[in-house]
């Protein structure tokens, strides 16, 4: 079966997927910091940092609504966080309701402070979906690796990335096994029943396929450590990536 | 000729009491070409195993003079390359180049003769452009073939496979089985698959619950009916 949806855009062979992976993750990490660390009343540095994302979108030939589809994945979230932030902080009271005894004040500082989330991560979350849809998950994976992220998260991401898929397989294999013997869905109790067993057998399997793997990495000389080869090359146009985004973003704090 | 692997008196029991092997003795030579056949559950699995020290019981297994012990086990490990049944389980690494390389980094090559090994395996086995492929992305007989690799390119002196042609359609069986005849080291096949053994073995072990039943030339155990039929195999 072919799941094709985490590296759906990786394989296409713009300018933007041509960079060293090193550089683009540092790039993007850098892009993300001045985000971060920009101060909430420069509406003009936001909309620049948006626009400077939009065009590296349309250069990179990944199309909008996927990109924009995957952000509605992770806005929710920020809002549901961010939205009683006006709420709790201190500071000039805008409003204020009462509700029986319970007090419930609106201040400007909190509305800044809500602003100042929700563009800052929607910007920050164009940068990550960005830089994960134009780098293949495995360049990804190794990239963190040459960036000194500890062994240990490379190996499970990379155990997860390789096996999630075949779970899948699995889990949907004995979803139409079980269609295929039951006649009709039930609904209510039974039916939890029945998935905590599908649930339960899967953790058994999945269990029992790391035993495997394992056996089958010392049967090539595992002791602990997954080393690989260094494939990347960093040549001048990633240089140049480097410098020119790092250029525009400067520039942006002088507007 | 040169005794690659010695097994003398080998039994096995697993931590939940079922017997898996019991009192095994078998002599291997160099170059011969082995298959292990038996009703499922007879232990040849298991018999596998001890041949790289994945399990080590009481008895000893002997690979090129050198026992099986914690001690050898890096030396034991590069001599004997094990190919397990399931292509997903051999293939753990994400993509088809490190899953290849994997063996080769360990055994602490550096890295452009890790390359010219990767190479040279992806290209015995036909898959030289898949190189940047995906491990769940490939077919099975595709897994099937990348799963030789990463034991090829260990350049072992022992191939030990586990159902090499199960669930193999017929073509990807046939290349599969060309490819094992190309291959001039000592091979030890535990397999369902007769025609395979007869087309590739030049001798046969006859396993059935946990034990050694016979072991001879392919064409003595093949003329032999009443053998076969008794554990199943005709």
């Amino acid at each position: 079966m072919q799941h094709l949806y985490i590296d759906r855009y990786a394989g296409l062979d713009s300018f933007i997927h041509k960079i060293d992976p090193r550089i683009k993750v540092i790039t993007f990490f850098i892009f993300i910091l001045y985000i971060v660390l920009t101060n909430p009343f420069s509406y003009l540095s936001f909309l620049l940092y948006g626009l400077v994302i939009l065009f590296l979108i349309a250069i990179s030939r990944i199309p909008f609504p996927f990109i924009f589809k995957k952000t509605l994945a992770v806005i929710p979230f920020v809002v549901l966080i961010a939205v009683f932030v006006p709420f709790i902080k201190r500071g000039e009271v805008l409003a204020s309701y009462t509700l029986g005894s319970l007090r419930i004040e609106f201040t400007r500082e909190g509305i800044v402070l809500f602003w100042a989330i929700v563009i800052k991560s929607y910007l920050s979350i164009l940068c990550m979906i960005l830089l994960t849809s134009s780098i293949k998950f495995t360049s990804l994976l190794k990239s963190l690796e040459k960036l000194k992220i500890p062994k240990l998260f490379i190996m499970i991401a990379s155990f997860m990335y390789r096996y999630s898929f075949l779970i899948i397989d699995e889990a949907q294999r004995m979803q139409r096994a079980k269609k295929s013997r039951a006649f009709k869905n039930k609904k209510g109790l039974s039916a939890v029943k029945m998935l905590s067993n599908i649930v339960g057998v899967l953790f058994i399997r999945s269990y029992e396929r790391a035993e495997r793997v394992y056996l089958a990495m010392c049967a090539r000389g595992f002791q602990g450590e997954i080393k690989t080869l260094d494939t990347f090359s960093i040549v001048p146009r990633d240089i140049m990536f480097l410098v020119s985004i790092f250029a525009t973003l400067l520039l942006i704090q002088f507007v | 000729m040169q005794k690659i692997i010695e097994i003398k008196n080998l039994s096995y029991i697993y931590p939940d009491g079922t017997v898996a092997l019991k009192d095994i003795n078998l002599d291997i030579f160099k170059g011969d070409s082995i298959g292990m056949i038996g009703p499922n559950g007879a232990g040849k699995t298991t018999l596998l195993l001890h041949l790289n020290g994945i399990l080590i019981s009481n008895g000893s297994v002997k690979v090129c003079e050198l026992p099986v012990n914690e001690r050898n086990l890096d030396k034991i490990r590069q001599r004997v390359g094990l190919v397990f049944q399931d292509p997903d389980d051999q293939l753990f690494m994400p993509t088809v180049f490190d899953d290849v390389a994997f063996g080769p980094i360990n055994m602490g090559l550096d890295s452009d003769r890790v390359r010219i090994k990767v190479d040279s395996a992806l290209k015995f086995v036909d898959m030289e452009d898949y190189k940047d492929r995906i491990g769940h992305h490939l077919s099975f007989g595709e897994k099937k073939r990348v799963s030789l690799a990463t034991i090829m390119s260990m350049e072992p002196d022992i191939l030990v496979l586990d159902e090499p042609t199960g669930n193999l359609d017929l073509k990807h069986r046939k290349e599969f089985i060309n490819l094992l005849k190309d291959m001039n080291i000592t091979k030890i096949i535990a397999t369902h698959d007769m025609n395979m053994v007869l087309s590739i073995c030049s001798k046969v072990a006859i396993m059935d619950q946990g034990k050694l039943i016979a072991f001879d030339t392919t064409e003595k155990i093949f003329g032999n009916k009443e053998l076969l039929a008794a554990h199943g195999l005709d």
